[in-house]
């Protein structure tokens, strides 16, 4: 049993979760509980899927085979039912993945799936599918000295007043990376646990203790990551009006599950927040590797910061 | 269709349609459908003029004098966007 701080929230966890830093704020009753027990299926479930299933009370289950089931209660309770040893990486895979995605959304946050990066005093989002190239653009930036907000999944947050200019935070997550073993191999960084204990999932941890910036930063923009398939095109474009929100709309994480809880109206109202507040541009990274660095270093420049 | 040809009733927003605006863009979603709809400049600005409900005519006598268009050509736009959004179920016409 351990107090861990994950985006603000004091999470007491009877799993070990050595990915977050321990909980060192005050004196609250914890945010965010998780539990080994047993994860039933849900009864009569609004939304049921393979893998994730949603029921009329805004509960939600996951259901990974070998790994583990999770519920997920009240952006509150998380139960887990381990099918592997409670420190096996995979279950915390799903943890910071699906569970944390369905936890944000119950808790009327927005989840962006993007890595964020801290650079000269403000936060960039870089957004996209998976394979986008969030993670490896982000390593690349902190091999540059900037320092990492979140990895792979970013909680967008406004100030108390609501949503305006200036007032949007990128939160905080964990020090910790998910990488390609060719990523890694690229940046020359050394890998840290296999994600996946099985199969040829070539995925892994990469720990940054020394390049985690812990406090909320000014959000400055979100960059929707492409793959430039031509040379010479323009790199950056600044993205407006319902395009901006369609964009923002593509990576909230977790989407189909967090549009289940309310029928969308939440989720249109932070995504077309988010896009009249905070500006978002369509960035095109290299293909190749070997133009990484250089792309890396230069881009805080071309992102005028 | 023949609906917007008369022009005694008042037209008003479906009160059940979320609406956000960004860079003076007007998005709307009707969370029954789960569909996001984008206006662009000048159904934007009509669909603001909505929240007043008004008829039909005033709304054509205050866009012939705002963009100081022709008169039988705005009432042909008008009518055909109103059809629309009547159709999407965006705008409810009173009687």
């Amino acid at each position: 049993m351990g107090d861990y701080t994950l985006c603000g929230w004091r999470v007491r966890s009877a799993l070990p979760l050595p990915e977050l830093l321990p909980w060192t704020g005050d004196g609250r009753t914890p945010d965010i509980t998780i539990r080994i027990g047993e994860a039933p299926a849900l009864v009569d479930p609004v939304l049921s899927g393979p893998f994730l299933s949603i029921g009329r009370c805004g509960a939600g289950r996951f259901e990974v085979a070998d790994v583990a089931a999770f519920i997920v209660r009240d952006g509150a309770e998380v139960t887990v039912e381990p099918q592997v040893p409670l420190d096996a990486p995979d279950i915390a895979l799903f943890l910071f993945g699906s569970v944390f995605g369905l936890l944000c959304h119950q808790r009327g946050e927005l989840p962006l799936h993007g890595s964020c990066v801290h650079i000269k005093g403000q936060a960039v989002v870089f957004a996209g599918p998976s394979g986008a190239g969030k993670s490896t653009l982000a390593a690349a930036l902190l091999a540059e000295g900037h320092t990492l907000l979140a990895d792979d999944v970013t909680v967008i947050r406004p100030a108390a007043d609501g949503w305006g200019m200036g007032k949007v935070f990128a939160i905080p997550a964990f020090p910790r990376q998910k990488l390609w073993r060719n990523s890694l191999d690229a940046l020359q960084l050394a890998a840290g646990r296999r994600l996946r204990t099985n199969g040829d999932f070539e995925k892994f941890e990469y720990a940054v203790p020394r390049a985690f910036h812990a406090e909320p930063v000014p959000l400055a923009m979100v960059c929707h990551l492409l793959e430039a398939r031509l040379p010479n095109l323009p790199s950056l474009e600044k993205l407006s009006g319902f395009d901006a929100m369609a964009h923002v709309r593509s990576v909230v994480y977790r989407l189909r599950a967090g549009q289940q809880l309310d029928g969308g109206a939440r989720i249109f109202a932070n995504c077309a927040a988010l896009a009249a507040a905070v500006p978002q541009y369509r960035l095109h990274r290299p293909a190749h590797f070997d133009e990484l660095r250089a792309f890396a270093k230069a881009l805080p420049n071309l992102l005028g910061l | 269709m023949t609906q917007f040809r008369e022009s005694a009733g008042v037209i008003q927003t479906n009160k059940k349609i979320l609406s956000a605006v960004i860079d003076n863009e007007v998005v709307l979603m009707s969370v029954d459908q789960g569909r996001y709809y984008a206006l662009d400049d000048v159904a934007s600005d009509i669909w603001r003029r909505l929240a007043r409900a008004p008829t039909q005519t005033e709304l054509i006598n205050e866009l012939v004098e705002h963009y100081n268009g022709d008169r039988e050509h705005i009432e042909r736009d008008v009518a055909a966007l109103l059809v629309r959004l009547a159709g999407e179920g965006l705008i409810d016409v009173q009687p």
